[in-house]
This record gives C-alpha cells, structure tokens and sequence, in this order.
C-alpha cells in the first residue's frame, strides 16, 4: 500500500507541559495509507480535533515529525517538525503536497459574499492562473474585460451537478444566505470536489439529515475507491454509529495514546 | 479652462490614491489603512528629492518618477509586515504613526514649508498634459481593479479576508498575497503623491498631516469598498468642497476655508463610519 | 546641565504621564485610544485662559476642570457608548472625526496663534522648577495610589473586567456599566483637565497643541502597555526625559521622529508593549 503520512514513533504534543497523546518510541509508526478511510475517536477533551490541527499543519508537534510523501513533485517528502515549523506558511505548504491536502472545520468556515458556485470552485488550485503576477498580463487583461470567466467549462460543470445533487437549486445564491445544515453540507461538497489526496474531516456530519448523511458516505467512499487515485480519508467522529459502516481503520485516543483498533 | 484642468488633474490625482486604498488595500485585505496617506507622502517626498536636491531634470524625470513608486512600495512592506502580527485596532495605530513619520521626515529634509520647484517630466510641463497623464493612469488602474471582478484572485481575496483559517487549510499563501496587495496599494499611491508633487510643483506639508489622512480615509469610505464609481463620486465630492469653500472665503476669510473643510469632513467621517458603513456604492460594509 | 535637563525631563514626563493615563483608563473600561482626549485638554486650556481674564486663578481652575470634565462624560455618554455596539475600531475613528472637528472648531474661535495665559510665574529659587510642574507630581502620585486601590478593590475589578470582557452579560449581571463608564470617563476628563491648565500657564496654547501631546502620550501608551497604568507611567517618565534631551540637543522634530520610530519598532516586535499582556492573534 502506498503510504502519504508517517507519524514517526517519538511524537508528541503538549499543550503547556500538560501532554496530550504521543507514540512512544518502541511502538511502530502510524501510517496513512491510500484508499483507506480513518476514523479518529476518543473521549472529549482527548485532542481528536488538536490532531488534525497538527497533521495540517496548524500546530506544531512538541517532539518528533509528521512525514508526507509528496508523490507529484520527484518523490521528495516534506516533514513537519519543530525545526520546520512556520506557523504562518506551514499550512499551505502542507495544504498542496502532491494534489493537495484538504480539511474541513467543526465550524464551517465559508466566505459569506461568495456564491454557492465560487465557494465549491476555490477548493481546487490553479497555480498558473490565479498568479499574482499573471493578474498583470495585459493580453489576459484584456481578455478578462471582453470575455466573462475563464475557468474550464467542464470544471463549473463538475461543481453544478455536484450542487444540484445536493438539492442546491440555484447555483448563484450567496453563501450567507444559507442554514448552518446547509453549510455544513457545502464544506462537504467542496471536499468531494476537491480532488485532493488526503480530505481532513473534522465532525463532518453533524447537523446533516440522515437521508443526505447517506449519499454523503456513498460519495466520500466512491470518492477514495477513484481509479487511478491516490486518495485517503482521516475523520473524527464522536458518534460511533456514523464511523461504523464507514471508517475500516480507527485510531483510539486514550490516556495520552494513540491505539490502533 | 485653466480651473477645470486644475481640478480634474487633482480629482485624478485624489481617485487614484482612493482607488489605491478602497479598492485594493481595504478592498481585498480588510485592513482599515488609516494612515495610507503616508505612502502619498513618500511618493512625493521622493520625488521632490529627487528633482530638487539630487536637480533631475527633463527625461530623467520619469525616472525619478519610477522610483518613487518603487520607494513607496518598499514603505508599504512595513504595515504589510506588521499584519504577521497584529490585527484590528492595532494596525491602525502602527499605520497612523506611520503616517506621522513619514510627515515628520518630510519636514526635517524639506523643511517646514515642504519642496517647491520640481520640474516637471519632459512632455509634462504643461497642465493639459498632465492632467491627460493623470486621467489616463487612473483609467488604467479603475480598468485593472474592474477586470479584477472576473479573475479568480478576487474570490481567493474574499476568502483570505473573512475565512482565513479556511484559505490557508485550501492552500492559499493568505501572507504573501496579503503582502503583495499591500505593496501594489502602496505603489498606486505612491504614484498618485508623485503626481501631486508634479501638479503642485511642490510639496505642501499641510497636505499629508495626519487630518488630511483621516479626512481622506473617510471619503474612502464614503465611496464604498470595493467600488470604483464609489471612489470616483467621492473625490469629485473631496475636490468641489474645498473649491467651493475656497472660493466662497477669500482674502482676509482665506483661513477660515481649510477649518471648515476640516469640519465638514471631520463630520463626515463620524456620519460615514457610523451609519453609511456600505458607503455610497459600496456592496459591503467596511 | 546634564542634571538640569534631568530634572526638566522629569517633571515634563510626569504631564506626559498623566495625559497618558487618562488614555490607558479609556482603553482599559472600552478598548478604544480615545484620540480626542488631547483636545479636550486644549479646551480646558483656553477655558482657563479666558476666565481667568475675568476671574481669579482659583476660580478659574476649578471651572475649567469641571467643564472638562463634564464634556467628557457628554461626549462618553452621547457619542461614545451609543455607538460601541458597532465594534470598538468605528468608535475610534468617531473619536478621531471629532477631534478633527474640536481642532477646528478651536482654529476658528482663536485663530491659530499662540495663546498665553496672565499668569507669570516665577520658578522656585533654588530648585529653578515651577510650582505648576511641582504640584503635578503629588497629584500623579496620589491618583495612581487612589486608582491602583479602586481598581484592586475586589468587586469593583471585577465589574469592570466583566465590562471589558463581555458587556451584555456584565448589564445582565446588573453591573452598573454605564455609571462605571461614566466614572472612568469622569477621571480622564479630570486629568486631560489638570494637564491643560499646566500647559496653559506654562508654555501658551494653540489649536493644535493638542495634537504633539497626543502623539507623546499615545506612544508612551502603547509603548508601555495599554493594559498596564504603572508600565504606561514609568513609559511617560522616560519619555519626557528622552524629550527634553532630544529637544536640547537636537530639535524638535528629532523628538517627535525619536518617539515614533521607538513606538513603530515596539508595535512591530512587541505588540503588546513592553509591559503589558501578551495579544491573542488569532
């Protein structure tokens, strides 16, 4: 299997002294590999959330590192430790490794001024296009004022049938407009769109109706079996009835451990 | 003839620094730049030493121009920078002081009645061409900042803005865009104060104190984030009262006309801020 | 000399501290930098000036501090608290409008000549310091000792963080927000009041007077710490020595500039100043 992070044995986090989990250094490395969905849970207060903070980049491991395997870019890897850590760039560095590491917020963080189509579209990146410096080639400068949009066609096709699948009839509503379910679902929408290797999920299916909860799993499962893909999913869920039928790998947070189950 | 070249020139002028601060400091990084005037005063500082103590003449002069722009972009790294770190009512501080310092350097090289005499660049020399000049360079940003609405750094910009734990997790430098806008601000208004230094063919302190500044950062708002026609109603506005109070108080009244403007704009501020905070044609509020 | 201009520094730093002060108690009940504060120490100023004309100094004093005072209060309980719900930065700018509007208002009365007061006053022999400067140290002193008290006392320092920390839950909670508010207000106004009639017997007062203190004691607050009163005092202190020095041996303009580019330097390495609380970025 092909693994996309390593946590090496010998990390851990603190928060002030108080030591939340760690991988002792006798023990082997937690991997994550491809096509495999992880469901992270524990009591609250445990760090479920802290761990995906860290894994994004968010926060800095106390001790130890955190290897991605950048598969797209010569097999070079990047690490993220202590030595490594900015707290401003690591994000995004970690955010496009290979096609691109995505996650998604207990609380949806959404532009409220974008519309529902816009919202969906920015997950995914075009480095060349939306090049500060390319915003001042005069050719695209005009062709910008003749001609309305110049994102692929077949991109905004993929975002509005993914839209209408969800029962988001107009395409042009603003964010802002939405209910908390609704937005909710969004954040989900825009990582199934993402194409990103490693979707982050924090809670992502709280406050959504069963019926929708459904077609959500089928899509994220459909999304990781993609041929040709390298793709993975870590979730933390604290309803257990959700993980089930879904994750096939757990990571226990107990007693300041992380247990394989 | 000869006042409406005037007054357009400085209309252009003066649109093509609140261009520079709705539209794209405030506009697409949500900082409120209340000292942005000091970047006006850097460009024309530079300028005027430039052209009267180093005596850069004719051609040159565009040079002296460029790297005036270039000068003020440099500048604008320091609040750019400062945002790393601080946030909200903070950068107001360091932007305000900024402003002072930039206004107390012009005064210790320039002394206290500023420059006089910059020349002009060749082909300049005349207000008709300067103000053709003037016009074009503002139309040049206002098409730029409008084509803005159609390339994808507007939404990246929208999402830096209000989400930015969102942008950074969707990979999106929020930093160094943060920055770059910073610099392009600083850059446009500091074209804008080498501008005035050519139009005034010098450089007047009362023009960058620190209530020129706020005055300016309330008509910015006045107009609107993110609005060009905005910036455009809002310098005619800036520019006809203070013709219209400097014609109606002459001569002996003279002084009274800049404590009114003052006045008229301090109120202005109050009322924009509190109750007009989408401006005239702003979509948003600030 | 070296200990002439010492001692000159000192007690100019002391009325820096003191304008400062009456900024760090607005920041502490409101999280605003009430940049009109500054002005209405030119108004009791020019107040005092003018009724002293007419009146004896004793009188004077005491109408002009009362005045400023109640202005300031006017000014918290009409401009300020109606408009604090929209977020503390517009609250800011409302204050900037209106001491643009307060400077100009004054430039029209008086015109922007220098003002002087009647009053001569001779230095005391042997110390060569005035009693205006004089008399501004015990009441530094005692204030601060009376402040530090009110605020250490127990419910009240509560209120009032409760106040800064959530102002719905604090009204809800019965704490009397609006009469604190007014208070601390009242306080500011006191000293922006004591500040100004120094300043008017001492040096002579234009419109725009205001405005170099502002920039002194803004830094010296933000220097020091908005949150902490003794960091922004000993900040003060200091900068009024550094003043005076800066003005004897360089000029006045390389003051104004020294003070700034120490506040840039600090709100750039150390935002929250040298003696205060460590900010929250995020």
């Amino acid at each position: 299997m092909k693994v996309f992070i390593k946590i090496e044995p010998g990390f851990s986090f603190a928060y002030s002294e108080k030591m939340l989990f760690s991988i002792p250094n006798n023990r082997p490395p937690l991997l994550v590999e491809c096509g495999k969905i992880y469901g992270i849970y524990g009591p609250n207060g445990s760090g479920k959330t802290t761990l995906l903070n860290i894994l994004s980049g968010f926060l800095c491991p106390t001790s130890g590192k955190i290897i991605y395997y950048n598969e797209g870019n010569n097999n070079k890897e990047e690490y993220l430790a202590k030595d490594t850590f900015q707290e401003r760039y690591s994000p995004v560095k970690i955010a496009n490794i290979g096609n691109g590491i995505r996650r998604i917020y207990q609380v949806p963080a959404l532009a409220d001024e974008l519309t529902l189509l816009e919202a969906i579209i920015i997950v995914r990146r075009l480095p060349k296009i939306e090049s500060f410096l390319n915003f001042f080639n005069p050719i695209n400068f005009i062709k910008r004022l003749l001609y309305s949009n110049n994102r692929a066609k077949f991109d905004i096709q993929e975002a509005i049938e993914l839209l209408s699948e969800f029962g988001f009839k107009n395409h042009y509503e603003n964010v802002g407009n939405l209910s908390y379910g609704e937005r909710r679902i969004l954040t989900n929408l825009q990582m199934l769109y993402s194409r990103a290797n490693i979707l982050f999920l924090d809670e992502p299916f709280a406050n959504i109706h069963l019926n929708v909860l459904q077609q959500l799993k089928r899509k994220f499962i459909s999304y990781i079996n993609e041929i040709d893909e390298n793709r993975s999913i870590i979730l933390v869920e604290h309803r257990s009835e959700n993980l089930n039928n879904f994750a096939n790998n757990f990571w226990h947070l107990i007693n300041g451990k992380i247990v394989l189950e | 003839m000869e006042l409406i070249i005037s007054l357009l020139t400085k209309s252009g002028i003066y649109a093509i620094f609140i261009l520079s601060l709705n539209n794209i400091v405030m506009g697409k990084t949500g900082y409120w730049a209340v000292g942005h005037l000091a970047l006006f005063a850097f460009g024309a500082l530079i300028t005027g030493i430039m052209t009267v103590i180093l005596g850069i003449s004719g051609i040159f002069v565009y040079l002296a121009f460029v790297i005036s722009i270039f000068f003020s972009g440099i500048l604008s790294l320091i609040p750019a920078i400062s945002t790393l770190r601080i946030r909200g009512d903070f950068f107001i501080f360091i932007s305000i002081t900024l402003s002072e310092i930039v206004r107390v350097g012009a005064e210790y090289i320039a002394g206290p009645s500023g420059f006089s005499n910059i020349s002009r660049p060749l082909g300049l020399s005349s207000d008709s061409s300067l103000m053709y000049f003037t016009l074009l360079i503002f139309l040049i940003a206002a098409l730029y900042s409008y084509s803005m609405k159609k390339h994808p750094l507007k939404n990246i910009s929208i999402l830096a803005r209000v989400a930015e734990s969102s942008a950074l997790s969707f990979g999106i430098n929020v930093y160094n865009l943060r920055i770059k806008m910073f610099i392009l601000g600083g850059m446009l208004a500091g074209m804008s104060g080498s501008l005035f230094a050519f139009y005034s063919n010098g450089t007047d302190p009362q023009r960058f104190n620190i209530n020129e500044a706020i005055m300016l950062f309330a008509l910015a708002i006045l107009g609107g984030v993110d609005s060009i026609r905005g910036t455009i109603i809002a310098t005619i506005l800036y520019v006809i009262t203070i013709f219209v109070l400097e014609s109606l108080f002459r001569g002996p009244f003279g002084i009274y006309a800049p404590r009114l403007v003052s006045i008229f704009f301090g109120i202005l501020l109050i009322f924009s801020i509190n109750f007009m905070p989408k401006g005239i044609m702003g979509k948003r509020s600030i | 000399m070296i200990f002439d201009l010492l001692k000159f520094g000192f007690f100019y730093g002391i009325l820096i501290a003191l304008i400062s002060l009456g900024f760090g108690l607005i920041y502490n009940i409101m999280k605003i930098v009430d940049f009109a504060h500054t002005d209405r120490i030119t108004l009791s100023s020019y107040l005092f000036i003018i009724l002293n004309e007419y009146f004896n100094i004793y009188f004077s004093i005491t109408i002009s501090i009362l005045i400023c005072i109640l202005f300031t209060i006017l000014i918290e309980r009409f401009l300020y608290s109606p408009l604090l719900k929209k977020g503390t930065t517009p609250v800011m700018m409302t204050s900037f409008g209106l001491s643009i509007i307060l400077q100009s208002i004054l430039a029209l009365i008086f015109s922007s000549a220098l003002k002087v007061s009647s009053i001569s006053e001779d230095a005391i022999t042997g110390i060569g310091l005035y009693p205006r400067e004089l008399i501004l140290l015990p009441i530094l002193v005692v204030s601060i000792f009376l402040l530090n008290n009110w605020l250490k006392n127990y419910k009240l320092g509560k209120a009032i963080r409760a106040i800064v920390s959530n102002r719905e839950r604090a009204i809800f909670f019965n704490v009397p927000v609006k009469r604190l508010q007014s208070s601390i207000f009242a306080i500011s106004g006191l000293f922006a009041g004591i500040a100004g009639i120094s300043i008017a017997i001492g040096s002579g007062i234009t419109p725009t007077t205001g405005f170099k203190y502002m920039i002194f004691s803004f830094s010296a607050c933000l220097v020091g710490g908005l949150k902490s009163l003794w960091g922004i005092i000993i900040i003060g202190v200091l900068f009024g020595i550094l003043l005076v020095f800066a003005e004897a041996f360089g000029s006045a303009l390389l003051s104004e500039a020294l003070v700034l580019c120490i506040l840039v330097i600090v709100l750039l390495v150390k935002p929250e100043g040298l003696f205060g609380e460590k900010l929250r970025i995020i």
